[in-house]
C-alpha cells in the first residue's frame, strides 16, 4: 500500500508541474559542448597547434586584468546562471489542482474546469447569464467578477456564499479564498 | 438577464422589450396612442436608466406639468412594477401637444 501511495502520489506530481527534462538536457548539452571545447583548446595549447577560437592563456589574462568585453561576457554568464537556478528552485506549477478527499486516488481537475464551475454557480447566485461572470483561478483566491443586468443590483454577499460552498464541494486540498466585485457598469441584453 | 435559483432555464429580458413596455406606460401617462410615445433604455451605473420621447395630451384640468409629474410616477411605480429593475428617469421629450377636443383623433 505504501509504494502505491507514493506511486499516486509521484504520478500527481507529475501533472501538477511542469517537466524539466527539456531545460535540463539543453543546460546539460551546453555544458558538455563548453567542456569538450575547453579541454581542446587545453590540449591544442599543450601540443603547441594554433587554438580553435581563442588561447586559454589569453583567456587566464582577461580575467586577471578584466576589460568591458570580459565584464560584459561575465555578465551573460551570471545571469545565465542565475536563470538556472532560479529554474531549478521554482515550483513550476501548472494551472492544475488536487480536488476531492478519496483515501487511494488522487484526483487533479484543471483551474479552468473548476473557474467555469464557480462561474456557473455565481450565475445562478447572481440572477445572470454565464456570459456576464468572468472567474480567475489564482493559487490562494477565486477572483469572481460579475456584470450585473441593468436595473437589477447584485448580492456579492450571496454570490461568495455560493461559490465558497461551491469550492467546499469541490474540495479543493488548499483552502481558496472568494473575492466578488461587481462591475460598476451593467449590461442590457 | 435573468435566472430564477432552482427553476431550470432562464430569462432574457431584451432591451426592445422594455422600451416598448416604457412606450406604453408613457403613452397611457400622457393619454396619447402607444404610437405617438417612444423610449430609449440604457444602463446608468448598474441601474435602467429611461428617456422618453412623445406627443402628450393636455386639457384645462391636466395641464402639461401635470401630465409630466404623472409620468414620471407611472415610469418610476409602474415601470418598477412590471420591470422588477431599479429604474433611473433619463426625462420627457414632448414633440407634440395635443388638446383635449382632439383626443377622439389620437384614440
Amino acid at each position: 500500500m505504501g509504494t502505491r501511495s507514493s506511486f499516486t502520489e509521484r504520478a500527481a506530481r507529475r501533472e501538477l508541474r511542469h517537466s524539466r527534462s527539456v531545460v535540463s538536457t539543453v543546460v546539460a548539452l551546453c555544458g558538455a559542448v563548453v567542456s569538450s571545447w575547453i579541454a581542446t583548446e587545453l590540449f591544442l595549447s599543450w601540443a603547441g597547434r594554433p587554438a580553435l577560437v581563442v588561447n586559454p592563456e589569453l583567456i587566464i589574462q582577461h580575467l586577471s586584468d578584466p576589460g568591458p568585453r570580459t565584464v560584459l561576457v561575465s555578465a551573460v554568464a551570471g545571469l545565465l546562471g542565475l536563470t538556472a537556478i532560479a529554474l531549478s528552485i521554482s515550483a513550476a506549477r501548472r494551472a492544475r489542482r488536487r480536488v476531492g478527499a478519496a483515501c487511494n486516488t488522487i484526483t487533479i481537475a484543471d483551474d479552468a474546469v473548476i473557474a467555469g464551475a464557480l462561474s456557473r454557480v455565481a450565475a445562478l447566485a447572481a440572477h445572470v447569464s454565464q456570459a456576464q461572470v468572468r472567474t480567475t483561478l489564482s493559487r490562494r483566491t477565486a477572483h469572481v467578477r460579475v456584470t450585473p443586468s441593468s436595473g437589477f443590483p447584485v448580492s456579492t454577499s450571496e454570490v461568495a456564499a455560493a461559490v465558497s460552498a461551491e469550492l467546499a464541494q469541490i474540495g479543493t486540498l488548499r483552502r481558496v479564498g472568494v473575492r466578488v466585485e461587481p462591475a460598476r457598469q451593467g449590461t442590457l441584453a | 438577464m435573468t435566472a430564477v435559483q432552482g427553476v431550470p432555464g432562464s430569462v432574457t429580458i431584451t432591451r426592445r422589450a422594455y422600451e416598448k413596455v416604457f412606450a406604453a406606460i408613457t403613452a397611457d401617462a400622457l393619454k396619447v396612442a402607444p404610437r405617438l410615445a417612444s423610449a430609449h433604455v440604457s444602463d446608468a451605473g448598474g441601474m435602467l436608466r429611461v428617456a422618453v420621447t412623445a406627443t402628450a395630451s393636455v386639457s384645462a384640468s391636466q395641464p402639461l406639468p401635470r401630465r409630466l409629474a404623472a409620468l414620471d410616477r407611472a415610469i418610476h411605480d409602474r415601470g418598477g412594477l412590471l420591470t422588477g429593475a431599479r429604474i433611473q428617469y433619463g426625462g420627457a421629450r414632448i414633440v407634440d401637444v395635443v388638446v383635449d377636443t382632439d383626443l377622439s383623433r389620437v384614440r
